[in-house]
């Protein structure tokens, strides 16, 4: 294989109550698009378009780039602060610790009062 | 004339947090047609197959969401009405002016119970690019993307959707077609409402915060447009929900996808008429996911918890 044609890009590791799970993050992919592609779970997936707030993570260690996500769910502090972020719009610029955040699903069927 | 008062969803303002990457989505992918561009930012759209000016208004702003969605009643009488009986009621209204927005007439917006702002209006332009009325062709266009007929309604998530059941059924002129309920077989937990001999014209479903969109809906031709819509998703890599499926409640075969700020929109095509002498159609707790998703029978977890 030719220099070229190896991707670059960052290792991932999620710190996550079920177990901590690690991938690559190619260069250009979200934290959230490298996992899914990955077909690995961990890190809930929502809309995808830093408008829900599904995949709100802690980032523990690690440099990273952004989009641009939701007022409602990233604040100007968390974009200052720099230890919170959206999985969706969060590119690795090193290898990095995350833990997510976000609310966790709603069970149907353990939800009476609402859907 | 049979149908009057609320005619129909008419428009619907619709954040997004970066215009170029929505004008991709909904005029390039969906495939609305851009009817102007104002020195504020706001794009107006349509579909190819609607009269009226615009139906998509999109705002840039630091968080997805609805802005207000709008009704169009029958004339500028019945808007006055209106404006009064949804004072007497106990909600107070405010008239915007002709001209606030462009090409529509006065408006009068008020606060639902569950916090979203609805207007209502008789005046708007006519489309220049409407659909033909004389010999009329079934386009005068080919569409394009995936040739959306209408908008044609919204889903919302709220506290109070028993407040705004009342305020539409009793103020409004709506009617309840179909309820989905909790397990104690009393609480609604989603309400589905018509104006028109639609199946729904708005929907609502009870949710722990006020204000919140969970999609607005364009209507298809058919189950084969439905498959050019996937085939589209597929291939410009859009966010999808679920789908290709198929809804209990109203029948309408569906797919759920995401704009690029993450709020959600539907295809749909299908679904039965509805009439003011039907009966109410229920579904109990335990059928919950069959109503939702009729082919999954299971309702997926973005579908409870996603909204912008």
């Amino acid at each position: 294989m030719k220099a070229s044609q190896i991707s670059q890009g960052f290792d991932v590791h999620v710190e996550h109550v079920d177990g901590n799970i690690s991938f690559f993050c190619p260069d250009n992919l979200s934290i959230l698009s490298a996992m899914e592609k990955a077909g690995l779970a961990g890190v809930p997936v929502g809309c995808r378009g830093g408008g829900c707030g599904i995949c709100k993570i802690a980032i523990t260690s690690g440099d990273f780039t952004r989009g641009k996500m939701s007022k409602a769910h990233i604040s100007d502090e968390d974009i200052k602060s720099a230890s919170v972020s959206l999985a969706c719009r969060t590119y690795p610029l090193s290898s990095i610790k995350i833990k997510p955040l976000g609310k966790v699903f709603k069970k149907f069927q353990q939800t009476k009062s609402s859907l | 004339m049979a149908l009057t008062g609320v005619l129909r969803p008419g428009y619907v303002q619709i954040r997004v947090m970066e215009m170029e990457p929505a004008l991709r989505h909904y005029r390039d992918l969906v495939g609305l047609n851009v009817v102007s561009t104002e020195s504020d930012g706001r794009v107006y759209l349509k579909t190819f197959d609607e009269f009226d000016r615009h139906s998509i208004i999109l705002r840039e702003a630091d968080e997805p969401g609805m802005d207000f969605m709008g009704f169009k009643v029958d004339s500028t009488e019945t808007l006055h009405m209106f404006k009064q009986k949804i004072e007497d009621y106990g909600i107070s209204t405010e008239t915007i002016a002709a001209g606030d927005q462009p090409g529509l007439g006065e408006r009068v917006r008020f606060v639902a119970p569950t916090g979203h702002n609805f207007e209502l209006y008789a005046d708007i332009e006519a489309s220049d690019n409407g659909p033909m009325t004389e010999n009329p062709d079934i386009w005068e266009k080919p569409p394009h993307g995936m040739s959306p007929v209408r908008f044609d309604h919204c889903l919302l998530y709220g506290g109070d959707i028993d407040g705004a059941e009342d305020l539409f059924t009793k103020v409004l002129g709506f009617r309840v077609t179909e309820v989905a309920k909790a397990e104690d077989g009393e609480m609604r937990i989603a309400i589905f409402l018509s104006c028109s001999t639609k199946a729904h014209d708005i929907a609502l479903v009870r949710h722990d915060e006020d204000n919140k969109f969970h999609h607005c809906s364009f209507m298809l031709e058919d189950w084969n447009a439905i498959g050019h819509a996937a085939d589209i998703m597929s291939r410009y890599d859009i966010s999808v929900d679920i789908g290709p499926t198929r809804h209990g409640i109203t029948r309408g075969q569906t797919i759920y996808f995401w704009d690029p700020s993450g709020n959600r929109n539907e295809v749909f095509a299908g679904g039965y008429d509805s009439y003011p002498d039907h009966p109410v159609r229920v579904w109990s707790a335990d059928q919950t996911g069959k109503a939702i998703f009729y082919y999954e029978k299971a309702i997926n977890e973005t579908f409870l918890s996603v909204v912008t």
